[in-house]
């Protein structure tokens, strides 16, 4: 970051130098302000974020995982196989059991939710909330709720709206599973290329052996 | 499958595989994989069919094609619950945009009614919403266009995951063409 900075600097000239340097000072330290929480309560809540889905442990950290990724390797490898064939197979694997991880617990939040008769947004409970105001104010005792209001109280989201509602609920939350997904997919491209590639060396070491007979 | 997508759309024309004789035993079951990421509702059976209608097409010839061809079934399986989420969505929410366009000639409370009437299919309200749409020169199109504002972030977020769905598919099919191609 700080060499891209300093040969972006270095391309300008004059004034114009000096006035990037100074927006480049005012960016770090509006940057050193924004850190992440201050609060010790909001320390611990974003210490927490990672756990919540605990997609950010390498599946090498848990014994079920590993056990995956070596069947997983083995079958990508296949028998007979050098120790660096070996090694990038155990890459594939890991890849593929971490995207495999993300996308069950993708399909795990989403069915869950379906399956949850009295499942609600956050927006229409709050909105239910304040339609239950007025008949639980001043006295603090129940007064009788119109049928109206009732039926409006027991409305939930069925079918393709319950769908579109929890999509939209979970927003962040799946869009962060999607980096996680990416990010698998990704290693697990590069992994294969480099395996394809060992793969492809080794056949043509092979072949000219073979036309010899 | 209720959606109009052809077996070429998600495979269009993948190179044949290399033969290669230091592959492993596929006659293995790939339980690896995992079970279908199957929702409440949906078909096993139609499922397990495009499973078989894509390797058919794209044949993998190793563990890592057939990774693949995993990725793309789940990934066309996908796209089709998406595309009719969005059918469904708006099918559901055409009384919310119903009312709307009638709210202007008979007010909110009429207008809820009527279309809600509408919805349940009782001949007289149809009859009377075609009537209003007729003399005031609208059509269902209208219906149709006024859901769509209503919903318009549901929709549009769908289509973004639609998308995604697609260049992600895209992405591996021509991981296979490269593949196909690194090894022959």
């Amino acid at each position: 970051m700080v060499s891209f900075a300093s040969s972006k600097t270095n391309r300008l000239s004059g004034a114009r130098r000096s006035d990037q340097r100074a927006q480049d000072e005012s960016n770090l330290a509006n940057a050193r302000l924004s850190t992440g929480p201050k609060s010790t309560e909001g320390r611990t809540r974003s210490a927490k974020n990672a756990l919540r889905h605990g997609l950010s442990r390498p599946v090498r950290a848990s014994p079920i995982f590993s056990e995956e990724v070596e069947a997983l390797a083995f079958e990508i490898a296949g028998t007979d196989a050098s120790a660096e064939t070996q090694e990038l197979a155990r890459r594939i694997a890991e890849a593929q059991t971490d995207l495999r991880r993300v996308r069950y617990a993708r399909h795990e939040l989403l069915s869950k939710a379906l399956a949850d008769p009295d499942y609600e947004s956050r927006a229409s409970l709050k909105a239910k909330y304040e339609l239950l105001v007025p008949y639980t104010q001043n006295t603090g005792l129940v007064t009788p709720v119109p049928d109206e209001i009732i039926r409006i109280l027991d409305w939930r989201p069925e079918g393709p709206l319950k769908l579109a509602t929890i999509l939209s609920d979970m927003a962040q939350m799946l869009s962060a599973m999607d980096r996680y997904e990416r990010r698998a997919l990704s290693l697990r491209k590069f992994a294969i290329r480099a395996f394809d590639a060992v793969r492809s060396r080794a056949v043509a070491a092979v072949r000219p052996n073979a036309s010899d007979h | 499958m209720a959606d109009s997508m052809t077996l070429r759309d998600c495979t269009p024309n993948l190179k044949r595989p290399a033969k290669s004789a230091n592959l492993p035993d596929r006659s293995r079951p790939l339980v690896l994989f995992g079970p279908p990421p199957l929702m409440e509702g949906e078909d096993t059976q139609a499922y397990d069919e495009l499973l078989t209608q894509i390797s058919t097409a794209v044949r993998p010839a190793d563990i890592l094609e057939d990774i693949w061809v995993r990725d793309i079934v789940d990934l066309v399986w996908e796209r089709f619950r998406l595309r009719r989420l969005k059918a469904n969505l708006m099918t559901a929410s055409a009384v919310q945009g119903l009312a709307k366009v009638l709210e202007p000639f008979m007010g909110p409370c009429d207008a809820e009614d009527l279309a809600k009437e509408w919805a349940a299919r009782k001949s007289r309200a149809i009859k009377r919403v075609d009537n209003i749409l007729a003399a005031t020169g609208l059509t269902m199109d209208a219906v149709m266009a006024q859901t769509l504002a209503l919903k318009l972030d549901d929709i549009e977020r769908i289509d973004r995951m639609i998308g995604l769905a697609e260049a992600c598919r895209n992405a591996v099919l021509r991981e296979i063409d490269r593949h196909r191609e690194t090894l022959s």
